[in-house]
């Protein structure tokens, strides 16, 4: 029985030394980068509508703007794209260390900025061709 | 005399006061439009098809003549939409069947049927009581405009996803009833009392 419970302590220790990185060393982290996906995902209904009135703004495909309308639409769609495929890549290291984690969450604070960033500059360049 | 006056009136305010609960009506909401008759028509959600978690096509028409809920998600959404789901399923939970569920995906590429059906399994529902459903993302950010705008005190504003989860409560001619805040576990707990309310009018028919 001793040697039982002896072998099975690193485990046990293990599995309690799991970080909860809402709540552990990284909390703090975690928020800051749920933060700036918070802030932008709600863009999300500004590029649909946007994207909707560059359509409707630009549908003759014979007017000298109309290459300009499209490959707007093109950076609305990709900013777009960059928020969903974020979305779907982040995956926090639930079985990593602390230090594993932090290196994790500021990877992904610099790409959810970039998509960020990505999403308000091309709504910002739409609603300047819409006006 | 002023007596028994006093007592006849405490006894009417009591009867006042006591007016059934159940008299209550769920109003509809969003804005009302006037058709060319000049009749008043409520906010109406538009129809639709969808692809389900089993891959089989269904239409805003199978639901007619049932309330169900309906909110909008995606299967990779890291944090809102599984507070919201956890609230869905409890509402699953409590109801069995007697209210369907219908979420839709804006994230079709990939939310296909296969990974909603993934997703369902994981929850542990069934498709004939909760439907996850996938199409066309335009589409379904215009839907969503229908199903939101009645959630929006400002008749005005812009609706559409505003991912603030909210779950929709409509009825079985398509208009909107209530709502609740899908992150808010007291606001769905209230949301029961309407759900219960709606289904009442339906059930016995």
């Amino acid at each position: 029985m001793k040697y039982l419970l002896t072998s099975l302590l690193p485990a046990i220790m293990l599995i309690a030394c799991k970080s909860d990185i809402k709540s552990g060393p990284n909390a703090e982290l975690y928020t800051e980068v749920m933060a700036i996906h918070d802030e932008v995902m709600p863009k999300m209904t500004d590029i649909h509508q946007i994207k909707k009135e560059i359509k409707k703004q630009y549908n003759d495909s014979t007017s000298e703007n109309y290459a300009a309308s499209v490959e707007m639409l093109g950076a609305l769609t990709a900013a777009d794209e960059g928020m969903m495929s974020w979305m779907a890549d982040f995956k926090i290291p639930e079985q990593a260390s602390p230090e594993d984690q932090k290196e994790y969450l500021q990877q992904q604070k610099i790409a959810i900025t970039q998509v960020r960033n990505d999403m308000l500059s091309a709504i910002e360049e739409a609603k300047a061709m819409t006006q | 005399m002023i007596y028994r006056l006093i007592t006849l009136a405490c006894l009417a305010l009591l009867a006042t006061s006591c007016k059934d609960a159940s008299d209550k009506v769920l109003p509809k909401l969003g804005r009302t439009t006037t058709n060319a008759a000049g009749e008043e028509v409520p906010h109406k959600v538009r129809s639709w098809t969808f692809y389900n978690q089993d891959s089989v096509e269904v239409t805003s028409a199978s639901l007619s003549g049932q309330p169900y809920l309906a909110d909008f998600f995606f299967t990779s959404c890291p944090s809102i939409c599984p507070k919201v789901t956890k609230q869905m399923l409890r509402i699953y939970d409590h109801y069995d069947g007697r209210i369907k569920l219908v979420s839709f995906s804006i994230d079709p590429k990939r939310d296909t049927p296969a990974k909603l059906q993934r997703y369902a399994n994981n929850l542990e529902v069934e498709s004939s009581k909760w439907l996850f459903l996938t199409g066309d993302k335009d589409f379904t950010l215009d839907l969503a405009d229908d199903y939101f705008v009645a959630a929006f005190e400002d008749p005005d504003a812009p609706g559409g996803f505003d991912h603030s989860g909210k779950i929709i409560l409509v009825d079985g001619d398509g208009h909107v009833r209530s709502f609740a805040e899908g992150t808010d576990p007291d606001d769905v707990t209230d949301l029961f009392a309407d759900i219960d309310l709606l289904l009442k009018d339906y059930e016995g028919k």
